[in-house]
């Protein structure tokens, strides 16, 4: 079973300044398919995301990624997994490719066909304006190339279509489909938009004051829950079930 | 090492360094020709005679020199480190699958590097010039020799590298506080202090080496601290 998660968390805890943000968070997700890790403003989302790239180091408990713990082997994590978390960073005064160029070139890959890349996400023809010159969603359809160029296995987003357009949100939707279903990529993502992540999710964690209370499949929300997600959601928000 | 630094590189403009360091050599000759012209303007003062040294103006302007590329070395520190490892930009900086203390050290190597090696290119251009308009029409009334040309490469690599050296050290208050302008304020009164010690001394050789000397050690210190911190950083 354990080769088969991408992703797991035992007892996951974080605490900042003796109060604890992440408490006990136990989350799975399964090699080949898409995680859509939703919760309130705060709820810790991010945090966990951060924890499992070896940005932050648990205070108790242990996160595993791609069957390596987060700490211990935090080089070997990064190099087979691309994120996007918060608003995303680039070098402003370089082009796009220059960019995928630099973070290639970090992540010891050569020859990737970046154009490729840069169409995939939209940014087809985007020449060498600097980035500085991009609007908010060219910056996070840029980010997520960035996650994809070095061809990781696993992508953890935090909030990939934060700022896309409609069509944008469309086009990731069926870019995300594609990579897990005909490359096999892993996907978690975190995003607000419940609709959306009922379309793209194969499972969905919803984390409540720093634990994972449930993880469901969007099928077992439509059967329990007929009137939708987002009642589901507020139902589960406010009443806290235990992590199933 | 030579990929990460040439990264650093690629990331980071030096062009305003370059003007900088260009401008810096322009007024520096305009100084030391102003030193060695000092006597000539008022014969009759008697504390001008130190300005008729070769020693004593080359060993001026050197400090001088150290002064501004320290404090250049600074605002290169904070823009290639402090900036890098503060908010957000932290977050992609430790997302690439390298040790963070190699990419602290390919950084700091790029900072030390640029301000020992443009300090002694621009020292070592002042030197040239000023010696050779010197052998032609002669301002100071002191004689050149081999031994005075030995002191003065010898003074301008100690200063260039305690230059580089204090870039190093104001980074670390810098970094602790996470803070660009920590960083220059940092430099401006360390170097404001150091250059008091040298004016004082005459820049008296032993006490250069046994600053230099001071400062290496000081800077390996605070080389050893950033590295621990930046090995405990969480963002």
């Amino acid at each position: 079973m354990g080769n088969l998660l991408a992703v797991s968390t035992k007892r996951l805890t974080k605490a900042f300044d003796g109060k604890e943000i992440i408490h006990g968070c136990n989350m799975t997700v399964e090699k080949g398919t898409v995680y859509g890790f939703v919760g309130k403003n705060g709820a810790g989302k991010t945090t966990v995301f951060k924890m499992l790239l070896g940005l932050l180091r648990p205070t108790m408990g242990e996160a595993t990624v791609l069957g390596m713990d987060s700490v211990r082997d935090r080089s070997e994590i990064l190099r087979h997994t691309g994120s996007l978390i918060e608003t995303p960073i680039f070098y402003e005064h370089l082009s796009a490719a220059d960019n995928l160029k630099i973070h290639l070139a970090y992540m010891g890959i050569e020859n990737t066909d970046l154009e490729n890349v840069l169409t995939l996400v939209g940014l087809a023809n985007i020449g060498t304006q600097p980035v500085s010159t991009f609007s908010l969603g060219m910056r996070q359809r840029l980010g997520i190339a960035r996650a994809l160029v070095h061809k990781p296995e696993l992508l953890i987003l935090d909030e990939p279509i934060n700022g896309l357009d409609p069509v944008g949100i469309i086009e990731m939707r069926e870019l995300f489909h594609t990579l897990v279903r005909q490359e096999n990529y892993t996907i978690l993502l975190s995003s607000h938009i419940l609709s959306e992540v009922e379309q793209i999710a194969d499972r969905i964690g919803v984390i409540v004051d720093g634990t994972v209370i449930q993880e469901i499949s969007p099928a077992e929300i439509k059967e329990k829950h007929p009137a939708g997600i987002e009642d589901y959601f507020i139902k589960v928000t406010n009443g806290g079930k235990a992590n199933e | 090492m030579n990929k990460l630094i040439s990264l650093e590189l690629k990331r980071n403009s030096l062009k305003s360094y370059h003007i900088s360091v260009v401008i810096t050599t322009v007024i520096m000759l305009g100084f030391l020709y102003l030193l060695a012209a000092i006597p000539k303007m008022d014969p009759a003062d008697t504390d001008a005679e130190l300005f008729m040294s070769y020693n004593f103006i080359i060993g001026l302007s050197n400090v001088v020199c150290m002064a501004i590329f320290s404090i250049m070395s600074a605002v290169m520190a904070s823009k290639f480190i402090v900036e890098e490892y503060t908010g957000k930009k932290a977050i992609l900086l430790f997302s690439y699958p390298i040790e963070r203390k190699k990419i602290l050290e390919a950084k700091i190597l790029t900072v030390f590097s640029y301000t020992a090696f443009s300090m002694i290119v621009c020292g070592g251009f002042i030197l040239t010039v000023f010696l050779g308009t010197e052998r032609l029409f002669p301002l100071c009334s002191d004689t050149i020799s081999l031994g005075m040309i030995w002191d003065s490469i010898l003074s301008l690599l100690c200063y260039s590298f305690i230059a580089a050296l204090l870039g190093v050290i104001s980074l670390w208050f810098g970094f602790m506080k996470k803070s660009i302008s920590v960083t220059i304020v940092a430099s401006c009164i360390i170097v404001s202090v150091i250059c008091q010690i040298m004016g004082m001394s005459l820049f008296y050789r032993p006490v250069i080496i046994s600053t230099l000397a001071a400062t290496l050690i000081i800077a390996v210190l605070a080389w050893s601290n950033l590295h621990y911190q930046v090995k405990r950083m969480e963002v």
